[in-house]
């Protein structure tokens, strides 16, 4: 039983990741830098 | 569950260990641990300096009760600032000695970085050990842990290099379902705190991912009043060591309105590509999975490896009675914090997220939930060498090899990038300067403010926060997670040079003296742009600055 809901929470994580998470694509990976700080909508930076 | 009391020579001869491996894995930052800093995957210094600012600030205030600790000396006259950013508060107390035995702030928060990334190591080594895992699958974990490529990607961001905390929580809940008692609950209060002030989003990340894997861990015995009690002093423990942060926040939040819009924190959150990326060349070529073309770019795969031996801890895991429990719960952390990296693309998870948990909405990086789930790799990849070992020993030396090499392949293979270093500013170019800001006794301005709205562009600020043990002036310069909305009108003022717009605004803020890079404006061009509200005081040249009076705006009247 437990097996099969670990299974089960695996499961819907990784569609989810990889559907949902596809989702507002963006080919252009530099708009995924991890520190993109700068003076954006609410003005403020990353830390 | 094993004692936790693991032999005194295991625990030194893997302290060792990890500390050679993050000294490798920084190299060369260990050859000039006062006077270089490393941005990490980042471009400019500024975090760095920013955050060895701050372990300065705590150190300096500690002695005095930390009176005035939250008006913090940049932003002047704006109070309260230091609640805008990551104050790391237990950090800065753990490295308070360091800075009273006469360390400078850069040398401070390196051995913080060395220190952190150790007990990384030792932080799963010693939840292994609690989870009855041999010694080398344990030691195997926390050198896994020391070189999480997520974490090394993030180096440039003290604040988030400390993944010990989140460990602990782990250990402290595992710890306290086992036999619960006051005692343990209020241990997993102080894990919690101790998160919660070493970085406060990871603290959050923890709770959360924490509460939604917990259910796991509830079993008939533990539905009791006893055990109700112990977990309330926990929480009690937890909110009492939280509170003066959280509440400082919230009021700063509250006041100045500070909050990510859902755009910002889409721009946040990880895209499912990054889970297939990894910032470095891996050792497995590995089918789907590229490497980003900037190691700076998000990039979230933790190793093939890694990923091998997880998945092999927990079908382990989940064929034995006695192990399947500690194994769901870690494997459901980790999957949960997966799917929260996503942030607003899980649309109605994080819009219930956002308005029911406080700080939520305050958070600008939801992919760094990421950063969780690869610790529950690092734990799982544990159980994975347990189970490996365990098998190898029953087929012989040839497998006994084979399971070693997988082992190694997995602590290594991603082994991070060459490490940039950025030697930081030094008290010393900048002598006459500095003895002239002391004797004005009064708040000062150093020009640029900023250079342009990146990260890079407050990179001189920073390094003037860095020196502000030095010249001991509040300022105006500073750099922080949230900026005082005020601000922006004298960035924009001051932009293109000392307009007069911009010096009388800072009159008005109370300055009375600035100093100007003489590489940006010369004497001339600064008299000239600001219309005569400068009156140029002193210069050294041969350290490329210049002193103003402010005659305008009221800041020397």
């Amino acid at each position: 039983m437990k097996k099969l809901l670990l299974a089960l929470i695996a499961l819907s994580a990784l569609t989810l990741t990889f559907t949902v998470g596809c989702s507002h694509v963006d080919d252009d990976d530099s708009a995924e830098h991890n520190m993109d700080h700068g003076d954006d909508d609410d003005s403020s930076m990353s830390m | 569950m094993a004692n936790p009391r693991t032999d005194l020579h295991l625990l030194i001869g893997a302290a060792a260990t990890y500390l050679v491996l993050a000294i490798a894995a920084t190299w060369p930052l260990v050859l000039d641990l006062g006077g270089s800093v490393s941005p990490g995957t980042d471009e400019p210094a500024t975090v760095p300096y920013a955050s060895a600012w701050a372990l300065w600030w705590t150190a300096d205030r500690l002695p005095h009760g930390l009176a005035s600790w939250w008006d913090a000396p940049i932003f002047h006259p704006q109070a309260g600032v230091f609640a805008w950013s990551e104050a790391m508060p237990l950090l800065g107390v753990l490295a308070a000695p360091l800075r009273w035995l006469g360390a400078g702030p850069i040398a401070v928060l390196n051995v913080v970085l060395l220190g952190s990334l150790t007990a990384n190591g030792l932080s799963v080594f010693g939840l292994g050990r609690l989870l009855r895992l041999s010694p080398p699958a344990a030691l195997a974990g926390g050198a896994v842990a020391v070189l999480l490529p997520v974490v090394h990607a993030e180096l440039g961001v003290p604040t988030l290099v400390p993944i010990w905390p989140i460990v602990g929580v782990l250990a402290a809940m595992l710890w306290f379902v086992h036999a619960p008692s006051l005692g343990r609950g209020a241990l997993l209060g102080a894990a919690v705190a101790a998160a919660y002030l070493t970085c406060s989003q990871y603290g959050l990340f923890t709770v959360i991912a924490t509460a939604l894997a917990g259910g796991w861990l509830i079993r008939r015995e533990l539905v009791q009043p006893r055990v109700g009690g112990a977990l309330l002093l926990g929480a009690v423990v937890a909110g009492l060591l939280i509170a003066p942060l959280a509440l400082a926040q919230r009021t700063a939040s509250a006041e100045a309105g500070l909050e990510r819009s859902e755009t910002r924190a889409l721009k946040g959150s990880a895209h499912a590509q990054a889970w297939w990326r990894t910032p470095w060349t891996q050792a497995i070529p590995t089918p789907t999975v590229r490497t980003a073309r900037d190691p700076g770019v998000r990039a979230l795969f933790p190793g093939t490896a890694k990923l091998g031996l997880a998945l092999l801890g927990v079908i382990w895991g989940m064929r034995r009675e006695d192990r399947e429990v500690e194994v769901a719960f870690v494997a459901t952390f980790a999957l949960v914090a997966l799917m929260l990296s996503l942030g607003p693309r899980l649309a109605p998870v994080y819009a219930l997220f956002r308005d029911l948990v406080p700080g939520y909405a305050q958070v600008r990086s939801l992919w760094r939930f990421g950063v969780l789930a690869h610790v529950g790799v690092a734990v799982l990849t544990a159980f994975g060498v347990h189970a490996l070992i365990e098998a190898a020993e029953r087929r012989g030396r040839p497998a006994q090899w084979g399971a070693a090499t997988l082992v190694v392949l997995a602590v290594v293979e991603l082994w991070p990038g060459p490490v940039r270093t950025i030697e930081a500013p030094s008290p010393d170019g900048r002598r006459q300067t500095l003895i002239w800001a002391v004797a004005q006794g009064k708040p000062l301005a150093f020009l640029p403010l900023r250079t342009d709205a990146t990260a890079a562009g407050y990179e001189e600020s920073a390094a003037w926060m860095v020196l502000q043990p030095e010249h001991g002036r509040p300022t105006v310069n500073g750099y922080s997670s949230y900026f005082p909305p005020d601000l922006k009108e004298l960035f924009d003022d001051l932009a293109d040079g000392p307009s007069r717009a911009g010096v009388v605004a800072l009159g008005k803020r109370g300055i009375c003296r600035v100093v100007v890079r003489s590489s940006w404006r010369d004497r001339a061009a600064a008299e000239a742009e600001s219309a005569g509200a400068l009156r140029w005081v002193a210069g050294w040249p041969e350290e490329g600055y210049d002193a103003y009076e402010v005659t305008a705006g009221g800041g020397c009247r």
